[in-house]
């Protein structure tokens, strides 16, 4: 009995050890890292440059979020840190400061070069300086500095004004934390396209698998999964006016917001059964995805779902930024093969 | 950057194995048990805030699941914004899934909103309505010196050289599918003035540099319905102390920012 149990116990421990090595240190073509640091530039790019027109208004000297100058008094306030504390008022509940006293803040680390700028100019040319570095990181310029450069500058502003966050930023944030980790300037970037105009050997143009493209891949992926199993329990778990999502009429709910949608309700509202089948659609979908995206003769299927879900959400909720950033993210799911045939030109280099 | 496709060396693969441990445990303390409070859960979420708030990983902590204790966590006025930050759900058809806007009034008959229809594109828009929607979440806890509206305030007063106005937060209620195949203008319209719902309302000025503030919204305009459509339940205000003299002015505002 002993023996059986110790063999089981040994051969448990051998099948999971294996298991988890091949799943995060496979090693996989940095492609997909390479054509979603392209994407995420973009959006990262479009993030941080759509503060410029309001970059005094909310930061700067007599902005609206200003930056908290010694003790915060009605005429400095410090509404950043103050927010914080209203929004996370007991320290010992979320943190555990069982001696904290009460009311005191939690310690936060929410660091953003942004507070340390007062006047229009730094305000300005922080602001290009930014800019112009999320432009080299989508361009894939020196990448092993311009990613965590890049990440640098988008944490500076998701932080400077945590209450102007919405659902874009954490996504953001999550992408631009495992590129950094990732070789994903080894194609479609100035560093590749350098190398190849200094190359003389083809061979010396390829780009290899390796377990450093798998490993933030992984990373990406499984994150992924999480925040859409976490949308699913969200949503499921039902507000205050009831369970929407179980009743059939969250979408209306989300189309009916008439400063925010793409759609028109009219149509919408003469066709009850639509938004029927629209709100159960994503409920499905959701737990679907959660699973069958890891089961590959179901990949293709989830991710044209995906297309047709994100789309969905984009027109009925406005929120553009975020579901292309998202539809931008499924690129981690893509067969390398059909990348490779469809998005590489003929004269590129092939790819492990 | 040139990769290669050998595998990591044991000692290696060990190191990385132990970060994504790590990593991977952070982030599903923050997700699975942040509203839990037994003192095993609050030591397991020490350890990961550092970590997470860096890297804007904990932005959204406070996910939808927990809403289970909504409930008791209207009761609790401190308590009640926590369930409500949540960002994961597209809606939960509750009084903060609409659309917010500021509205400043001065005293000379000016009026701003944010965001108005010149605001473009999306992410600016938004923002502005975040902000609102902030201010919208907080409502029911601000106190007379609420930080967030006074720091709004005095940025407004300030950027456009008044010296006194009215700061307000308000919400556009949603209609129902019935109210939207209407052929009532009044129920049709989803801009009619009947919608507009003030959730926070102050009087600003400044002083000696200082802005002051006074509250002037009343605890009933503090607990509206989302919707019109029946049998909606929004959220109930903790009663304040002092209820000001109301000057409800909910008329429609001709977006001009």
């Amino acid at each position: 009995m002993w023996k059986a149990t110790s063999e089981y116990l040994n051969f448990l421990g051998q099948q999971t050890a294996q298991g988890w090595n091949r799943f995060w240190f496979t090693p996989c073509s940095p492609l997909r890292l390479a054509v979603l640091r392209v994407l995420v530039g973009v959006v990262s790019l479009y993030y941080v440059a759509t503060f410029w027109p309001d970059l005094v208004r909310w930061f700067g000297p007599q902005g609206w979020l200003v930056a908290p100058q010694g003790e915060s008094t009605l005429a400095a306030p410090d509404p950043v840190g103050q927010w914080l504390q209203v929004r996370f008022p007991i320290g010992e509940q979320l943190w555990g400061f069982d001696d904290a006293p009460t009311g005191a803040l939690p310690p936060l680390y929410r660091l953003s070069y942004l507070t340390y700028l007062r006047t229009p100019w730094e305000l300005h040319t922080a602001q290009a300086l930014g800019v112009l570095v999320l432009v080299l990181f989508a361009l894939g310029w020196k990448v092993r500095w311009t990613a965590p450069a890049a990440l640098v500058v988008v944490l500076s502003y998701v932080h400077r004004a945590p209450m102007l966050n919405a659902q874009l930023e954490p996504v953001l944030a999550m992408l631009m934390f495992y590129l950094a980790l990732s070789p994903c300037g080894a194609a479609w970037s100035l560093d590749w396209w350098f190398k190849r105009r200094r190359a003389k050997h083809a061979s010396a143009l390829q780009v290899l698998p390796s377990w450093k493209a798998t490993v933030p891949m992984r990373l990406i992926q499984v994150h992924l999964t999480g925040w859409y199993a976490l949308t699913l329990l969200a949503q499921l778990s039902g507000g205050t006016s009831g369970p929407v999502w179980w009743t059939g009429e969250a979408m209306w709910w989300v189309v009916a917001r008439p400063d925010s949608t793409l759609l028109s309700a009219d149509f919408l509202a003469r066709h009850p059964l639509l938004i029927d089948l629209w709100t159960y659609f994503v409920v499905v979908f959701q737990g679907a995805f959660v699973v069958l995206i890891w089961v590959r003769p179901f990949r293709p299927l989830m991710l044209a779902g995906a297309v047709v879900y994100w789309l969905g959400v984009i027109l009925s909720t406005g929120l553009v930024s975020y579901g292309l950033l998202m539809l931008a993210a499924l690129v981690v799911f893509v067969p390398v093969e059909q990348m490779r045939t469809r998005a590489l030109p003929e004269e590129a280099p092939t790819f492990g | 950057m040139q990769a290669s496709t050998q595998a990591p060396s044991p000692v290696i693969r060990s190191v990385v194995s132990f970060l994504l441990f790590v990593h991977l445990f952070s982030l599903g303390i923050s997700w699975l048990l942040w509203r839990q409070s037994s003192p095993v859960h609050r030591a397991l979420r020490r350890f990961p805030g550092f970590y997470l708030q860096v890297l804007a990983l904990d932005v959204c902590p406070d996910s939808g699941m927990l809403l289970d204790t909504q409930q008791g966590l209207i009761n609790n006025p401190r308590l009640a914004p926590r369930a409500y930050r949540a960002l994961w759900h597209l809606t939960h058809a509750d009084a903060l899934d609409v659309d917010h806007f500021l509205v400043f009034r001065t005293s000379g008959g000016q009026q701003r909103q944010w965001p108005g229809p010149g605001v473009w594109p999306d992410l600016r828009r938004l923002r502005y309505r975040m902000l609102a929607w902030e201010m919208a979440r907080l409502a029911p806890i601000e106190d007379a010196d609420s930080v967030l509206p006074a720091a709004v305030a005095r940025g407004i007063l300030l950027q456009h050289g008044w010296t006194r106005g009215e700061l307000e937060c308000r919400r556009l209620l949603l209609r129902s599918p019935q109210e939207t195949r209407s052929n009532d203008p009044q129920l049709h319209d989803p801009y009619h003035p009947d919608r507009w719902e003030t959730v926070y309302r102050a009087q600003v000025w400044l002083k000696n540099g200082q802005v002051l503030l006074r509250r002037t919204d009343t605890p009933e305009q503090r607990s509206g319905p989302v919707r019109s459509a029946p049998a909606a339940q929004a959220p109930q205000a903790a009663p304040r102390p002092e209820a000001p003299e109301s000057s409800d002015q909910s008329l429609p505002v001709s977006p001009s920012e």
